[in-house]
C-alpha cells in the first residue's frame, strides 16, 4: 500500500471519528438540557397545580376572595404547556405516549378551568345569601319568636352544609316548607320575609351543585395525570438513552477500530522498513 | 407549636383577605413606538369605508357615552363599549368573555359586520400603500407592515392605558380616604359587592348573571345568562351602564345591583357612601391617550 493511500485513509478514520464524537457530544447535551427542562417544567406544573388547589380551597374558606390569583395560576399553566408543546415531546416519535398523556392533562386543566369559573359564581352566589342572611339575625323581631327560631334553623342549616359539604334535600325541603308557611300583612315585614325567602331560596337551589362544584374543583386528578406524564417522559426518555447508549458502543468499537488499522499501519511500515533495511545490507 | 400554628393562621388569614391589589402607572414609553400604537388606534383606515377607527367607539374614559355603539352602514353593536383602560387587568375580554386576552379581542371589532367589517387582508393592504406607515413599521419593528405587527402594536398601546386611582394610594397605605369614602368601602365589602367585584380591576375577573338573587329580564338574549363582571375602575365616567347601557345613572346602577344580585335594597345614604366610594376609582387619564402629533 502506498505511503499517501495510508495517510489518507487514517486522515479519514481520524476526521471521521472526530465528527462523530462532536456529533454526540452536541446529542447528549441537548437530550440531557431537554430532558431537565421538560421534567423541571412538568415539576413546576405539578407544583403550580397544587397552589391551584390551595387557592382555591382559600376562596371557598374566606368569606370574599381574589379572584386573581387563581385565573393567575391559570395563566402559568397555560405558558408551562406552551413550553412543553415546543419541546421535544412534539418532535420526535419516541414521545407518543407522553404526548397523550399531555394532551389528557391540558384537556383535565381546560375542564378545571371551566369549573372554576363555575365555582366563582357559585362561591359569590352562595356566600352573599349566607352572609345577608347572617345579617338580618339582628332585624329579627324579638316577640315572634316561632319565625325567628325557624330562620335560626335553617341558617344553621346552610352553615352546616356548607362546612361539612353535605346536603340534605329531605331536610332542606322541610325547612324551607316551614318558612314559606309564614304570612305577614305588615309591609315591611312583608318585604322582610320576601326578600329572606328569595336569598333562602337561592341557597336551596345553588348549594347541591355548589357541593358538587367543590368536590370537582379541588380533586387531585389533575397531580395524578402529571405523574403519569412524567412516568410516560421518563419512560420514552429510556428509549432515546438507549439509542445513545448505542452510540457511544459504536464509537468506542469503531475507535478501537481506528486504532488498530493505525497500529497495523504502522507495524506494517515498520516491517517494511526492515525489509527495505535489510535487503540494503544484503545488496 | 401552638402559637407558631396561630401565627401561621393569622398571616394566611391576612393575606388571604387582602381581596383588591393596587395597579402600577406605566412609567416608561418609546415615543416612536407610542406614535405609532397611537396612530393606529385613532386612525379610521382599520374599518371598511373607513368611517371609523378603535378611538370612535373608546372615546370616554376608554369607553362610549352611547348603549351601544355605532358600526360601519349604520349597522349598531350588540353590547355596550367596555373601557379599554385597564384592560390589560382583565381575565376575560368583552361582555360575552369570548376572548381571553388583548391580542385574542382585537381580532372581534376589526372583522365584525356591526362594528369595522374589515378584514386582516385589507388593512395589510393599507398599510403597505401608506408611506408613513411603511417608515413607522420599519422604524419600530425593522420589518413592513402587517396585520400581526398591528395586533401588536394596539396591544401594546393598550397595556399602557391604565389608570391608578386615590384608592391604589390607599391600598398602598400612601393615602387615606374620608369617613364617606371609608363606610362607602365598608358597604361594598359587607353586602358582598366584592364577591364578584374583586382583584386589581374590581372586576373582570369572573363571569357571572345579572340578577343572580332577583331576576331580571332584558330585551336582548342575554336573560340568564353569565356575563363577565366589569371592572369598576373609572365607572364614574363610564356612562351608561350594563352590558346593554340600559341604564344612565350611576344610583340606579348601583340600587339595581344591590337589588338584582344582593337581594337587598340599599337605602339612599348606602348608595351615597357606594358612590364616594366609587369616585376614589377614578384615574387621571394615561399620558398616552392624548395623541401626539
Amino acid at each position: 500500500m502506498s505511503k499517501s493511500l495510508k495517510i489518507a485513509i487514517v486522515a479519514v478514520v481520524f476526521i471521521a471519528l472526530v465528527i462523530w464524537n462532536y456529533t454526540y457530544k452536541q446529542t447528549i447535551d441537548t437530550y440531557f438540557s431537554n430532558y431537565t427542562s421538560t421534567t423541571t417544567t412538568l415539576r413546576d406544573l405539578k407544583d403550580t397545580l397544587q397552589a391551584l388547589k390551595y387557592a382555591t380551597e382559600e376562596s371557598i374558606l374566606f368569606q370574599y376572595y381574589n379572584n386573581d390569583r387563581i385565573n393567575e395560576k391559570f395563566l402559568s399553566l397555560q405558558k408551562m404547556f406552551k413550553v412543553l408543546e415546543s419541546s421535544a415531546i412534539y418532535e420526535k416519535r419516541y414521545y407518543d405516549q407522553t404526548r397523550v398523556k399531555l394532551q389528557q392533562l391540558e384537556d383535565a386543566v381546560r375542564q378545571k378551568r371551566a369549573l372554576t369559573e363555575k365555582l366563582f359564581e357559585l362561591n359569590a352566589r352562595v356566600k352573599n345569601s349566607l352572609s345577608y342572611l347572617s345579617s338580618q339575625i339582628y332585624q329579627l323581631d324579638p316577640f315572634d319568636k316561632r319565625y325567628s327560631q325557624d330562620v335560626m334553623k335553617l341558617l344553621n342549616y346552610f352553615y352546616q352544609v356548607k362546612n361539612t359539604l353535605e346536603y340534605d334535600q329531605q331536610r332542606a325541603r322541610e325547612l324551607a316548607k316551614v318558612l314559606k308557611g309564614y304570612s305577614f300583612e305588615q309591609k315591611e315585614k312583608k318585604l322582610f320575609h320576601k326578600l329572606l325567602q328569595v336569598h333562602t331560596d337561592t341557597l336551596l337551589k345553588q348549594l347541591p351543585e355548589y357541593i358538587k362544584t367543590i368536590a370537582q374543583s379541588v380533586s387531585d386528578r389533575e397531580q395524578k395525570l402529571v405523574d403519569e406524564t412524567i412516568a410516560a417522559y421518563v419512560k420514552n426518555s429510556a428509549h432515546v438513552r438507549k439509542n445513545l447508549n448505542i452510540q457511544v458502543f459504536l464509537i468506542v468499537l469503531f475507535s478501537i477500530l481506528g486504532l488498530a488499522v493505525i497500529l497495523y499501519f504502522i507495524f506494517e511500515t515498520e516491517r517494511e522498513k526492515h525489509t527495505i533495511m535489510r535487503l540494503q545490507k544484503e545488496y | 407549636m401552638r402559637i407558631g400554628v396561630m401565627l401561621l393562621l393569622f398571616c394566611a388569614f391576612v393575606y388571604a383577605t387582602e381581596v383588591f391589589a393596587p395597579i402600577e402607572e406605566v412609567q416608561t414609553y418609546d415615543k416612536a413606538k407610542v406614535r405609532l400604537r397611537q396612530k393606529l388606534f385613532y386612525d379610521p383606515l382599520l374599518s371598511k369605508d373607513k368611517t371609523l377607527s378603535c378611538f370612535s367607539c373608546h372615546n370616554v374614559y376608554g369607553a362610549e357615552r352611547k348603549p351601544v355603539s355605532d358600526g360601519v352602514d349604520g349597522a349598531k353593536g350588540t353590547f355596550n363599549s367596555p373601557s379599554v383602560f385597564n384592560a390589560k387587568f382583565n381575565f376575560y375580554q368583552f361582555w360575552d368573555a369570548r376572548a381571553k386576552d388583548l391580542h385574542e379581542q382585537l381580532d372581534g371589532p376589526i372583522h365584525s359586520d356591526v362594528e369595522m367589517a374589515s378584514s386582516a387582508e385589507l388593512i395589510e393592504k393599507r398599510l403597505k400603500n401608506s408611506r408613513e406607515y411603511v417608515e413607522l413599521f420599519a422604524k419600530v419593528y425593522g420589518k413592513p407592515p402587517s396585520y400581526a405587527l398591528l395586533k401588536d402594536a394596539i396591544v401594546a398601546f393598550e397595556k399602557t392605558l391604565v389608570t391608578p386611582a386615590l384608592f391604589d394610594a390607599y391600598l398602598k397605605g400612601e393615602k387615606a380616604l374620608t369617613p364617606e369614602q371609608k363606610k362607602g368601602l365598608e358597604i361594598f365589602k359587607s353586602y358582598g359587592c366584592v364577591s364578584c367585584h374583586n382583584g386589581k380591576n374590581l372586576g373582570g375577573n369572573s363571569l357571572q348573571e345579572f340578577g343572580v338573587v332577583i331576576p331580571r329580564k332584558f330585551d336582548d338574549n342575554t336573560t340568564g345568562k353569565v356575563l363577565k363582571v366589569p371592572s369598576l375602575r373609572n365607572v364614574t365616567q363610564t356612562a351608561p351602564y350594563f352590558h346593554d347601557g340600559s341604564e344612565e345613572n350611576l344610583s340606579e346602577a348601583v340600587r339595581k345591583m344591590g337589588y338584582h344580585n344582593l337581594g337587598t335594597i340599599l337605602s339612599e345614604e348606602e348608595i351615597a357612601h357606594i358612590i364616594a366610594f366609587l369616585k376614589t376609582l377614578e384615574g387621571r387619564l394615561p399620558a398616552t391617550w392624548t395623541p401626539d402629533e
